[in-house]
């Protein structure tokens, strides 16, 4: 990732976006919604353990055959009248488009929602060449003119209320209006007619991939909003900019990462729009774009070939694990430092980026499980992160006080004797220092210390012995009976 | 070495690539209850899409109007390809758009190639008779479907698409655009469509119904 990917101020970030009233209601509204319209949408799908399993299959095949697979498409695409670039990296991939944009004379070119564009900065190399680039899925458009990063791998203006949106589009929308933008529909129309314009206006239409299907060249890309179909028909020329880990053998396949995507994503059974492209515009087609290109992007990710990272390669980007996750939904995208956020960025970012620059992520975790459950896909995200804090630790990266809390415990545990004196003398000033609640005591501080937990949580207090002191105990009351 | 040369190296090795299904096709059965309209009609009303159901292509024209005027839009239509069958060209009650839609909207009349019962999908495909971007422009879509072009699912789609030839593009469309990017609930018309109609050409449907059976 080029793009500037330093998470290292997550700490401060995090604590600031526990601070942003906005944020965090949106946040809340996520908890309370999406885990109950994923699970619903899984509920009435048969079989879904099997099909999960299938999917995982399908995408470790793929993985396994990347170079196999990806001849294939080229081969179709070509065959089709399109043209196949191949990007080592993210300044590599930026130049083609760029040169492709040069190519076709465009001076407007319009965007859908790509995950793999914001990775590679695309935006600001093609306004360096003078270009004029308008995103058109509507909350990337919207943090486009604020000039922002997505906080969500689906809902990239999730940080945002209506009220944001409104001051917006009252700055950058230059149009007579009898009275201040209040309700979501006239932000809607006024959105939509805004770019509608741009789509009509546009040389060069440039999406994203969600799958590539080897056996007929089609470039898969999934919207709710349509404005990918908009923007690969309408300019003279389309230009696809996607990874090249998305590619999967056939359409039969396609079809089942499909049934889990939308579901996974936004408890849908499969989004508004699915469209299937496969190269410019026919001889006695009506119309079309006239050339098609597509840029495949590697940055990084041959090299997780091999590695215990691999299964990283599997993702679809549904977002699932960021909605079900208690760090991300606390804390939201931007503390992330980095355009992958949530679980699935925390373990990519330092793939992608170098631990040094990410240590944080990982490190960010209570390990609860939640993002493998839900993951269509199966990826053992607390394996590898836990893989990524052992590198981290390796590496030195020190990510607060760790390193000397660790080797405080490796002395106490080497001692046992020690170890219990300590734990048995630490339960009982922990007793004293708590407070009742209900039938039991909670810790709700510890003066000096531990300020940033009991900001936001407290802890239940332990009994006053430990468990050795209990056996012991126990089995001399045994003893005596 | 060049990118492609460079990045294909580190992938795998350069055998030519035998396109099977990756595991053996085994989809998990639907459910069979319900007739395969009624759960067209169901995922259609799932995605925010209006159905009807007419018993031959002379109804359609009829069945079109009687759409536009319960939703108070004007009888103003631009053709797309529309089945051979249908004729709304010499229809009376019709005003005719021009031939490409007008960039801010308009109702838009196709056939499709095929519909999917099970997700409530139309399948829409560019052609010499099919501008691909009309389905987006449009604020109305009005789809025709026959009855043989309706499928189970998406899993009988793609034996379809595999007897080729492909077409530039493949549009599986699920109700109207949307957007949850103004908050939820989603709002309809982010881009595309604010309404998607579909009309069901099925003369048996419409016999049994008639009877009572469906």
């Amino acid at each position: 990732m080029d793009r500037a990917v330093d998470s290292r101020d997550f700490p401060a970030q995090a604590a600031a976006a526990l601070e942003q009233p906005t944020l965090q209601r949106s946040l809340a509204a996520m908890r309370a919604a999406m885990p109950g319209l994923r699970a619903a949408a899984l509920a009435e799908l048969p079989g879904y353990p099997a099909l999960r399993a299938r999917a995982r299959d399908i995408r470790d095949a793929s993985i396994g055959s990347l170079g196999e697979l990806l001849r294939a498409y080229e081969a179709r695409v070509i065959a089709a009248g399109g043209t196949v670039h191949w990007a080592r990296d993210a300044e590599e991939a930026c130049r083609i488009v760029g040169e492709l944009c040069d190519a076709a004379g465009a001076r407007r070119v319009i965007k859908s929602k790509s995950m793999v564009t914001e990775e590679i900065g695309l935006n600001d190399s093609l306004q360096r060449r003078g270009l004029q680039v308008t995103e058109t899925d509507l909350g990337e458009y919207i943090i486009q003119l604020r000039g922002e990063r997505p906080s969500h791998i689906l809902a990239p203006a999730l940080h945002l209320g209506l009220a944001d949106v409104a001051a917006t589009f009252e700055q950058h929308h230059r149009r007579p209006r009898a009275e201040p933008l209040r309700e979501a529909g006239a932000m809607l129309a006024e959105a939509r007619a805004e770019l509608r314009q741009a789509f009509l206006g546009a040389d060069v239409g440039i999406t994203g991939a969600n799958f590539l299907v080897a056996e007929t060249g089609a470039a898969v890309i999934v919207t709710n909003e349509g404005n990918a179909d908009l923007a690969m028909t309408l300019p003279a020329t389309h230009i696809v900019v996607t990874g090249i880990e998305k590619v999967v053998p056939t359409l039969e396949d396609l079809g089942v990462l499909l049934r889990l995507l939308a579901r996974s994503a936004i408890g849908e059974q499969l989004s508004a729009y699915t469209t299937l492209v496969h190269g410019p515009r026919r001889a006695d087609d009506a119309a079309g774009p006239r050339a098609f290109h597509v840029v495949l992007v590697d940055n990084g990710r041959s090299s997780l070939l091999g590695t215990a990272q691999q299964p990283l390669l599997r993702c679809i980007r549904c977002s699932a694990c960021l909605n079900h996750c208690p760090v991300y939904t606390s804390v939201g995208g931007h503390a992330y430092g980095s355009v992958y956020s949530g679980p699935i960025g925390a373990v990519l970012t330092p793939a992608l980026a170098g631990i040094a620059a990410a240590a944080h992520l990982p490190a960010a975790s209570t390990l609860c499980g939640r993002c493998e459950e839900v993951c269509p896909v199966a990826i053992p995200i607390p394996d590898i992160l836990r893989h990524w804090r052992s590198q981290a630790l390796a590496a030195r990266i020190d990510t607060g006080s760790e390193r000397p809390g660790l080797r405080a415990w490796r002395f106490l545990a080497a001692h046992p004797w020690l170890y219990g004196r300590v734990l048995a003398l630490a339960a009982r000033v922990l007793r004293l220092l708590s407070v009742p609640a209900g039938a039991r005591r909670r810790l709700r501080g510890l003066g000096p210390f531990g300020r940033g937990w009991f900001a936001w949580r407290d802890l239940p207090a332990p009994d006053g012995e430990t468990f050795q002191e209990r056996w012991r105990r126990h089995r001399l009351r045994e003893r005596g009976a | 070495m060049n990118a492609r040369d460079e990045i294909l190296a580190k992938l795998s090795p350069a055998t030519p690539a035998i396109l099977q299904p990756t595991t053996a096709a085994t989809m998990p059965a639907r459910g069979r209850s319900a007739t395969r309209i009624g759960r067209f009609a169901a995922g259609l009303q799932s995605a925010s899409a209006t159905f009807a159901v007419v018993d031959g292509p002379a109804a359609v024209p009829g069945a079109i109007a009687a759409f536009l005027a319960a939703n108070s839009l004007p009888l103003r239509i631009h053709l797309g390809e529309v089945p051979a069958a249908v004729d709304l060209r010499n229809a009376a009650q019709f005003e005719h758009g021009a031939e490409r839609l007008p960039g801010d909207g308009g109702t838009l009349v196709t056939g499709c190639l095929a519909a999917l019962a099970e997700e409530g999908v139309v399948v829409l495909a560019s052609g010499a008779r099919q501008v691909a971007a009309d389905a987006f422009l449009a604020a109305t879509h009005i789809v025709i479907v026959e009855s043989g072009q309706l499928l189970d699912g998406m899993d009988d789609l793609w034996p379809v698409l595999q007897q080729g030839p492909l077409p530039r593009s493949l549009h599986l469309i699920r109700g109207p655009s949307r957007t949850a990017d103004l908050g939820v609930p989603s709002r309809l018309g982010a881009h595309g469509p604010l309404r998607l109609h579909a009309i069901l050409i099925d003369p048996a449907y419409v016999e049994c119904a008639d009877a009572g059976v469906a």
